[in-house]
Order: structure tokens, then C-alpha cells, then sequence
């Protein structure tokens, strides 16, 4: 049984849950870059850009496909790690809750700062900035509470 | 007020001989779910708690214990 090649249903759902919060993690990448870029010099612009895009083809190339593939890995059910009441399955619900609380707090800030930030920015560079905040919290809080602390095989 | 949920699902299975994938597989959750309620970092669902009392074929009060604060 390897990482790719899980065992069980709920070995395959562990994994869908690792992918997710993966994933996750490069969107919240794609639209930090994103923000960033609308501030910075062309040079650097060039870099981010090339780092969207990277991050875009490995979420369309590498995490769907592999999503689809542990998913319908079992005929007859659709795995589905949000309904999981597992480790991991609990870890991902408890990242979405904290990234929610924070998405709400940071929009809540943002709007008493309107003169401070939002004068200054597009509401495209605004958009991109809540999401990535958003997407941010949820990847980080994943890997904290879906760290292992549990012992190893015994 | 309670304290902490313990349990003895080390000792069950280390009863019956069985590895924590053994009992993952049994009861159809994951090794990760099992290690980390076997350390009480993870609290189990009803469900899960009850699949596990009903493999080692004990009343779940026999496997999880709730216990009182001093």
C-alpha cells in the first residue's frame, strides 16, 4: 500500500482530504500572487505570473485528475472527504470554520480601514485579496490540525 | 465539569494481537484516525465509538471512559 495506491475507502478519503487542503493551498498562492502583482514592478510581475501559472496547471493537472481518480476509485460510491467523520475528515471541516471566522474578520477590518486600504486598491485587487486570505487560513489550519500526533503503527 | 476522554483500545487490541491498520480496516476508518484517538488527541465520533466497542464485542463504556474532574 503505497501513498498513491491506498488500501481502503477510508485510506482513499484521508487522501482526498490531503489533496483538498493541497489544493487549497495553491489557490491561496494564485490569488496572493495575484494581489501582489497589481503592486509591483513588471520584472516581478513576470516571476509572479509565472508562478500563477505553475500553481493553476498543477491544481488542473495533477490535483483534479488525481481527485477524480481516488473518488471514483471504488464502483458504486463516491468518495467524499467533507462527509467523513475521520481524523482527517474533521481536520478539513475545522480548517473551512476557521478559515470562514477569518475570511468575515479580515472583510470586517478591511471595511473600517476603507480610507488606509481599499481607497488604494481595485475591487479586482480586493477580491483576490479576501480569497487569498481566505484560502490561506483554511491551507494552514488544515496542516495544523491534521498533523499526526497520534503514534505510529503499534 | 468532565476531564478528558481516555480508552483502552491499545490494550484491546494488543489482546487480540491486532495492529492499529487491522483494526483501521475492520471498522473501516483510517490508521491515522485510530493512532490519534488511541493518544486522545482525536475524540471519536458516536459512530466510530461504537464500531469499535461492537468489533472487540465489549459495551462502549468498556473501551471509553469519560472521567470526572477532581
Amino acid at each position: 500500500m503505497s501513498y498513491f495506491r491506498p488500501g481502503t475507502k477510508a485510506e482513499v478519503t484521508d487522501r482526498l482530504a490531503e489533496l483538498t487542503g493541497l489544493a487549497v493551498g495553491l489557490g491561496a498562492l494564485i490569488y496572493g500572487a495575484s494581489v501582489v502583482q497589481s503592486f509591483s514592478a513588471p520584472a516581478v510581475a513576470m516571476t509572479l505570473d509565472t508562478i500563477r501559472m505553475v500553481c493553476g496547471i498543477l491544481v488542473l493537472a495533477v490535483y483534479l485528475p488525481l481527485t477524480i481518480w481516488f473518488k471514483t476509485r471504488f464502483s458504486g460510491v463516491i468518495l467524499n472527504p467533507w462527509k467523513s467523520d475521520s481524523f482527517m475528515g474533521v481536520a478539513l471541516k475545522r480548517a473551512g470554520l476557521s478559515a470562514f471566522a477569518a475570511s468575515v474578520m479580515f472583510m470586517v477590518l478591511l471595511s473600517t480601514l476603507d480610507r488606509l486600504v481599499l481607497s488604494r486598491m481595485t475591487a479586482e485587487s480586493v477580491i483576490d485579496l479576501v480569497l487569498a486570505v481566505a484560502l490561506l487560513v483554511f491551507a494552514v489550519s488544515f496542516l495544523l490540525y491534521g498533523r499526526d500526533g497520534g503514534e505510529g503503527e503499534g | 465539569m468532565s476531564g478528558p476522554l481516555t480508552n483502552r483500545i491499545r490494550v484491546l487490541r494488543a489482546e487480540r494481537g491486532m495492529s492499529q491498520s487491522d483494526l483501521a480496516a475492520a471498522i473501516d476508518v483510517s490508521r491515522k484516525t485510530i493512532s490519534t484517538v488511541e493518544v486522545g488527541r482525536f475524540v471519536p465520533s458516536t459512530v466510530i465509538a461504537l464500531k469499535i466497542a461492537r468489533y472487540f464485542g465489549v459495551p462502549v463504556e468498556d473501551v471509553f471512559d469519560l472521567s470526572d474532574e477532581a
